[in-house]
């Protein structure tokens, strides 16, 4: 089964092709630019596969930038719907959650920026992710990470997060690549929250917190 | 496979898609609406219409293919806006597109919105005689263009500021009339007097348009006469808007021997510009092509029309965004 995982809300937008859980393209392993189209097209040359063989579309629906993550999503929606199959929706920090434990094996605390001095936080432990968060980091960390004494930091924050805790062992760690490894590796746990027509995939926003 | 194209159209805040055939008829046309969303903002919101684009994207598409009655295969390409517009609103519109193109595998082609909106008045009947000059008023443009037909066309000037139906709107919301205050507008001027004499701007002989000047002098008038009657300032406001229009038409008209007078864009559906571009032709013995307002505004028939001009003259623009576009330009 071939299976498609697009990232797009962080700096470099990802697109991997997997079959039956293994990785056969990974956009990182090519000069590639942001047009996804494009992107999808090389996917499918280098793989000599075609597009009606995707069976399955693993798509990170942030937080990130909003253009960014719109445009993951919109493709893997429209993708899917040409295709008559679903969008199984996983956020960014889910993804990075699992690569930098699967790294560390620390918990991981990733931000993102948001409006106005908030930033979105997300953590992830014990090997699943915890609810994400929405405001100040200097009003939700304190009590998020109070219980740790080592974490890894993923995101923009890393220096106000150690000012926060100068008594933890902090990592900070900032390298993505293996985002695709680890959608092909996780697709199965995914595929229960497939989302078909008229159901669709939707950016995460502060909305979801407010 | 039919000679059918899907145009999808959102560079601004209404999610629209459309099938039409290469003579123009419209096999559907869906419109889904965010004027709710931003009535409330007294204009639109760009982030709030990027997310209602996605939201609505999807239900548009499958209602427009679901009225026409066909199947994707039935398809010979998609038209899809590539600007000017709104950037989120934009890259909704094309990455959907792009992917339905590669899951479908019909060729996607980037479009020029004001192309679109020029193509607007030959849906479902052809309306337009060539060579013929072209106002395009609307929330987002105001421009002058002369067309030889339907593809070659040249711009001969356009606002250097608001456009006018942005100034008809936040007149609109000055005189407590809501989103969108064009209409209303329109409605409250049939009801008053034209006794405030507001600027006219940029009345020389060209073609350029300003309309901040006049918005910001309907803005102080009411500061400075709060118990001014309210359909008097409309009355006034819009017929200087008309005396602009009008002016600048019939120069361009003359200087550019034309079979037609097209109008298009939302203003379009403004009752007294038809009236003022009524009497105008008349005189001037020129045909006034006014395509119906359902084509007057945003709409994915207009888009899919424009990509068979596309087709003809084997461009294939790429369905990537472009903030800014001229109306020259494909």
């Amino acid at each position: 089964m071939l299976t498609l995982g697009i990232s797009t809300s962080s700096n470099q937008f990802i697109l991997a092709l997997g079959e039956d859980n293994r990785l056969i393209f990974n956009s990182g392993d090519y000069e590639s630019d942001k047009d996804i189209g494009a992107l999808m097209l090389l996917a499918l040359e280098k793989t000599q596969r075609s597009v009606q063989e995707i069976r399955r579309i693993v798509a990170d629906i942030g937080p990130g930038g909003t253009s960014r993550v719109r445009t993951g999503v919109s493709f893997a929606n429209g993708l899917a719907f040409s295709l008559s199959i679903g969008v199984c929706p996983v956020s960014l920090f889910e993804l990075t959650g699992k690569l930098l434990w699967e790294r560390h094996q620390l918990p991981v605390v990733s931000t993102i920026n948001s409006l106005k001095g908030n930033a979105y936080i997300g953590f992830f432990d014990e090997g699943a992710m915890q609810p994400t968060r929405f405001g100040f980091i200097d009003q939700i960390l304190p009590d998020m990470a109070a219980h740790l004494d080592a974490f890894v930091v993923a995101g923009p924050h890393s220096a106000a997060i150690q000012a926060l805790f100068p008594d933890k062992k902090i990592v900070l760690d900032n390298d993505l690549a293996g985002i695709a490894q680890i959608i092909m590796a996780h697709s199965d746990e995914w595929a229960a929250r497939e989302l078909k027509f008229p159901h669709i995939a939707l950016p995460i926003t502060e909305k979801h917190f407010l | 496979m039919s000679d059918l194209i899907l145009g999808i159209e959102t560079s601004c805040d209404d999610t629209a898609v459309a099938v039409v055939d290469a003579e123009g008829s419209v096999r559907s046309s869906v419109v889904s609406s965010q004027l709710q969303t931003h009535a409330a903002f007294g204009g639109v919101f760009p982030e709030f219409a990027a997310r209602e684009h996605i939201t609505n994207i999807l239900p548009t598409v499958h209602e427009a293919l679901r009225l026409a009655g066909i199947q994707p295969a039935d398809l010979k390409a998609i038209g899809v806006t590539r600007g000017p517009g709104l950037i989120g609103s934009l890259l909704v519109g094309l990455h959907t597109a792009t992917a339905l193109g590669i899951g479908w595998n019909k060729p996607v082609i980037g479009i020029n919105h004001l192309r679109g909106h020029l193509r607007s008045a030959d849906l479902e009947e052809r309306r337009v005689v060539y060579p013929a000059t072209i106002l395009m008023v609307s929330g987002g443009h105001s421009l002058l263009a002369y067309m030889k037909n339907e593809t070659d066309i040249r711009l001969l000037g356009s606002t250097r500021d608001d456009s006018v139906g942005e100034v008809f709107d936040k007149v609109g919301r000055m005189l407590g009339l809501g989103y969108p205050g064009g209409p209303e507008v329109d409605k409250l001027a049939r009801q008053g007097q034209a006794n405030i004499p507001f600027p006219r701007p940029l009345m020389q002989n060209n073609y350029e348009f300003s309309f901040s000047g006049l918005k910001s002098a309907v803005s102080r008038y009411l500061a400075a006469n709060p118990d001014a009657v309210l359909a008097d300032v409309a009355a006034s406001f819009v017929q200087a808007v008309m005396e602009v229009l009008v002016k600048k038409s019939r120069l361009a008209l003359k200087k550019n021997p034309s079979k037609s007078f097209l109008i298009v864009g939302g203003v379009a559906a403004n009752s007294q510009l038809r009236e003022e571009a009524a009497r105008l032709c008349q005189n001037l013995g020129v045909q006034l092509s006014l395509p119906p307002v359902r084509w007057s505004t945003d709409n994915g028939a207009m888009i899919a029309l424009a990509a068979f001009d596309y087709l003809k003259l084997g461009i294939h623009k790429p369905p990537l965004p472009q903030l800014q576009l001229s109306i020259n330009e494909f």
